[in-house]
């Protein structure tokens, strides 16, 4: 089996003969890749065939020229995140790549439900990522030319498939609801500050604290079944920082306690079982299942900041297969 | 697709008052933000509006396998 993790010098290859490309790697490397039908953003870690690593001299390559019938490169700020949905093909799916801390992140991660055609078509991607040790977080997005790189753009390639085939999208949970007390947030965001406890109004940093809930545990909303994270980025004296927002008058719980981490996400993720043209995993899962050298059944991946499936979620694997109709 | 825009089967998923296990992810989804935005009566949701956006999401993804399960579930509802 090939490698997913390439040489610049391979990348710019398989650029050059016109093949469609979803990349993820170092700034630098990116930055001097020809021109092209590609995408990409940062990211240092990766989970290739030879398990999840850190990896700056090469280039994490999704080909999908084989089963794309067309594809169109779009460009997404603030005020035209909303257009995503609408812009997508009817038969195919979206991948759209976000540059952290950036005003179309918060954009998309607060309102993407309320775009028109929300969820009518498979959406997926991630959030550019930087190294956990790097103290400027400044994940970069690019698309189809080494210096379009940004900390402001969304790119997004929008796939149309050929009629006999369909983009399925899963979403890959460890974590479920736990049965503890019921969290109602009064405002949609990355931070809450004051929320209800089981009715009660209560500063959720506090709580926390008397508490003593582990906060690698994420907090989990259900939608319908399917578990919904939310991830808790840091606490400050009054307030609680989130990776991916919470919406007003939503329930949500913290998660079911896992006694190991590490062992039950390799048999989770060999149980799902799933074999991804495309994937994203989560850079939490990376270090708390402690990943490194490990293996995630058959997904192969960039590990970012924060994964898409058709709003932004934490702490997930989110997959993409095409199968035949 | 099998049914239709005005059948009543929309209205009662957002209103919670039939309960079925939905096979379609994005549908499981946008479901949820839809009974939210109902109850709440987020930017003048109504249950029509609501109910018709659930039936897009289908009807877009009608070739799907996981669509034509929940459909089929609908229709023995």
């Amino acid at each position: 089996m090939e490698k997913y993790l390439k040489t610049p010098q391979e990348t710019a290859q398989l650029i050059l003969s016109g093949r469609k490309l979803l990349l993820a790697g170092n700034e630098d490397l990116l930055s001097k890749l020809p021109l092209g039908e590609w995408i990409a953003g940062t990211s240092p870690y990766f989970m290739d065939i030879d398990g999840g690593q850190v990896c700056q001299d090469k280039i994490f390559v999704n080909d999908i020229t084989d089963f794309q019938e067309e594809i169109s490169i779009k460009v997404y700020q603030e005020d035209t995140i909303k257009n995503i949905y609408k812009d997508g093909f009817d038969n195919g799916f979206t991948i759209l790549i976000i540059p952290p801390y950036s005003n179309v992140h918060t954009e998309f991660a607060v309102h993407a439900p309320d775009y028109e055609d929300f969820a009518t078509r498979p959406l997926m991607g991630w959030v550019s990522c930087y190294s956990y040790s790097q103290e400027n977080k400044s994940g970069k997005t690019f698309f189809k030319s080494g210096d379009s790189g940004s900390k402001t753009n969304a790119v997004a390639m929008h796939v149309k498939l050929p009629k006999n085939k369909y983009a399925e999208m899963d979403l890959i949970n460890l974590y479920t609801q736990g049965c503890g007390d019921e969290i109602i947030f009064l405002e949609d965001g990355f931070t809450a500050k004051e929320v209800l406890i089981n009715g009660e109004k209560q500063n959720f940093a506090e709580y926390i604290r008397q508490k003593h809930i582990d906060t690698t545990l994420p907090i989990v909303a259900n939608y319908n079944s399917a578990m919904i994270n939310v991830s808790i980025d840091s606490l400050s004296a009054n307030q609680v920082n989130l990776l991916a927002p919470v919406f007003k008058d939503g329930t949500y719980r913290f998660a079911k306690s896992i006694e190991n981490v590490e062992t039950d996400f390799q048999k989770f993720a060999v149980k799902n079982n799933v074999n991804p043209v495309f994937a994203s995993i989560c850079i939490l899962l990376y270090h708390y299942a402690k990943l490194q050298g490990k293996q995630c059944g058959n997904i192969y991946a960039p590990i970012t900041y924060g994964e898409i499936c058709y709003q932004l979620v934490n702490q997930t694997v989110v997959t993409l297969e095409i199968k035949d109709v | 697709m099998q049914i239709n825009s005005d059948n009543p089967i929309w209205k009662k998923l957002i209103l919670g008052e039939i309960q079925v296990t939905l096979r379609y992810l994005a549908a499981k989804i946008a479901l949820s933000h839809l009974q939210l935005k109902v109850r709440i009566g987020k930017n003048g949701y109504t249950v029509e509006k609501a109910a018709l956006e659930l039936y897009q999401v289908y009807k877009i993804g009608e070739n799907l396998p996981a669509v034509k399960i929940d459909i089929q579930t609908f229709l023995n509802c």
